[in-house]
């Protein structure tokens, strides 16, 4: 429950209507993979990051390197589409520019990340999962009680006082008949949370299997519930909010853009205090994804590529700390940098870029490296960077940047998503090239895969390279 | 439930044409949600079927999940 699917998707509701629902089933489906295909099985290995658990057999070099590119290349983009929210945020309510807001945004999670650590962005995490729930809750109570609890009237001033009218209700209002897209979208969101490493980090911090099992469930039916609320919540605010004069004078173009529909629908239902609140809940989330994102990807700068690439454990804690505390000011900076160029695009649509490129590289690598004794470091390579690069250049070549942040007509790649092309590369790729390397490293690793089921629990994290010893 | 979805999508953009709006105003809308809410309950209901069936099984076979760790 990001500011993405809260700011993002009441925005795109707000403007599109049906279409969202594509986001929503796709997101339900992608917490069942994260339950039933990674949680328990990464828990069970007893390892800490993405990395650890393809190197439990696999060259830990490449390997780590490999899980430190594929986290940034993750990170930098989600990281932007929460700095895009927070910008735009806090220039709606403090009358500062967006660029002001973002760097703001960005010095607080980068001094909250330095010295806060897993422990401060933990607690943050479970605060703001209780308020963000509580306040979406009591907006959606706001807006069914302005309609008498009636969704049919809901729907019904929807379509009146929307521009697009009955057509809102219909699908192919954001992607058309666009079949790829779609799908890319789907899938996208059915790889690309198993990938995320943030989310994956979160696995180590309950104690055990069953617990992790426990999360993941509760988390499924969380983020499910929230995601309807987000739903008839960005209906409402297209029956209260298109013409208003004061939030939405030309049609559906909002003052502020689709990322403060929800505050203004706050405002509108609940005057000044209750706007505050969301306000508040929208800031304190942007601030705990965005934190538990640089904290994962600073972990995985110092612990995979810092202390076991570069050092190969020979490396004190205290430098492990400084190079986590550098990349976590560099993520910063990078970050709000690139936050200023996207100003103004939906964050929805910007959250599903870094998932798409997670669905390419580390999902999988990550797959592949649990479930099939076959995988080998050359497959995991050749798959993990393939994926890597062509869902980047697709993303860059198409609608969101090239066009979006660029400035360009049109984009050289017409899909917003690349998934549909790049994902099955990646698993290609690693397959082909695993099943035709025939170096005795190969037949190691292939032979160690049993034995990394066997006795994980006596394994310390980052000790992999088991099979090769390399 | 990845047939579901991929299914759900399908639906969704063949929609228009099966089911346009003077055929059947709001009606490709409230199959669309229906559809979407029994995806979004049927993940909700494996989450919690996979969980419980695990756990009974841990509780029958305390040795198979290995010493608790703290991360």
């Amino acid at each position: 429950m990001s500011a993405a699917s809260f700011l993002g998707l009441i925005g795109l509701t707000f403007e599109y209507g049906y279409d969202v629902l594509y986001f929503i089933v796709s997101l339900a489906l992608s917490w069942v993979i994260v339950l039933l295909f990674i949680a328990e099985r990464l828990r069970h290995l007893g390892t800490y990051t993405f990395a650890d658990v393809v190197c439990l057999r696999l060259a830990r070099g490449p390997i780590r390197a490999l899980a430190a590119a594929g986290t940034l290349t993750v990170a930098i983009p989600y990281l932007i589409a929460q700095l895009v929210a927070a910008g735009t945020l806090v220039q709606q309510l403090f009358g500062l520019s967006y660029a002001q807001g973002a760097v703001l945004a960005g010095l607080l999670m980068t001094i909250y990340v330095t010295f806060g650590g897993m422990i401060a962005t933990t607690w943050v995490q479970i605060i703001k999962a209780a308020l963000l729930l509580g306040g979406g809750l009591l907006l959606l109570l706001l807006v069914l009680q302005h309609f008498d609890f009636s969704l049919s009237a809901l729907g019904r001033q929807a379509v009146v006082a929307h521009p697009r009218g009955a057509a809102l209700l219909q699908p192919g209002g954001m992607y058309g008949t666009d079949l790829i897209t779609v799908l890319s979208l789907s899938l996208a969101f059915i790889g690309g949370t198993a990938g995320l490493p943030h989310v994956l980090m979160r696995f180590f911090t309950v104690p055990d299997a069953r617990e992790a099992r426990h999360s993941a469930a509760l988390a499924l039916s969380l983020v499910c519930g929230f995601q309807f609320i987000v739903f008839i919540v960005g209906l409402g605010a297209a029956a209260l909010l298109v013409g208003h004069p004061d939030y939405s004078p030309q049609g559906t173009q909002i003052i502020g853009g689709s990322n403060m529909v929800a505050i203004h629908l706050a405002r509108e239902l609940g005057g000044e205090p209750f706007m505050g609140f969301i306000a508040a809940v929208a800031f304190a989330t942007i601030l705990a994804v965005v934190s538990g994102l640089t904290l994962s990807a600073a972990a995985t700068v110092s612990h995979d590529l810092y202390a076991q690439a570069i050092r190969r454990g020979t490396g004190s804690d205290v430098d492990e700390l400084r190079v986590s505390r550098i990349t976590a000011v560099t993520l910063g900076v990078t970050g709000v940098g690139l936050a200023i160029l996207f100003e103004g695009q939906n964050v929805a649509v910007l959250a599903v870029l870094p998932l798409a490129i997670a669905a390419s590289s580390n999902f999988p690598v990550l797959l592949l490296a649990m479930y099939w004794r076959g995988l080998t470091t050359r497959g995991a390579l050749a798959g993990g960077y393939s994926g890597m690069l062509v869902s980047v250049l697709l993303v860059v070549l198409g609608p969101s940047v090239w066009a979006g942040a660029f400035g360009f007509e049109e984009p050289l790649f017409p899909y917003a998503y690349p998934t549909l092309f790049s994902m099955p590369l990646a698993f290609l790729l690693a397959w082909h090239v695993s099943r035709s390397d025939r170096s005795v490293a190969a037949e190691a690793e292939r032979a160690a895969f049993a034995q990394q089921m066997i006795r994980p629990f006596s394994r310390s994290p980052g000790s992999g390279g088991a099979a090769a010893g390399n | 439930m990845i047939a579901l979805v991929l299914l759900f999508d399908a639906c969704s953009l063949l929609a228009p044409a099966l089911m346009g709006m003077p055929i059947a105003p709001g009606g490709t809308f409230t199959v669309g949600v229906v559809f979407a809410l029994l995806i979004v309950l049927a993940a909700i209901a494996s989450a919690v079927y996979y969980v419980r069936h695990l756990n009974r099984e841990d509780s029958m076979t305390p040795s198979s999940q290995g010493p608790r760790t703290n991360g």
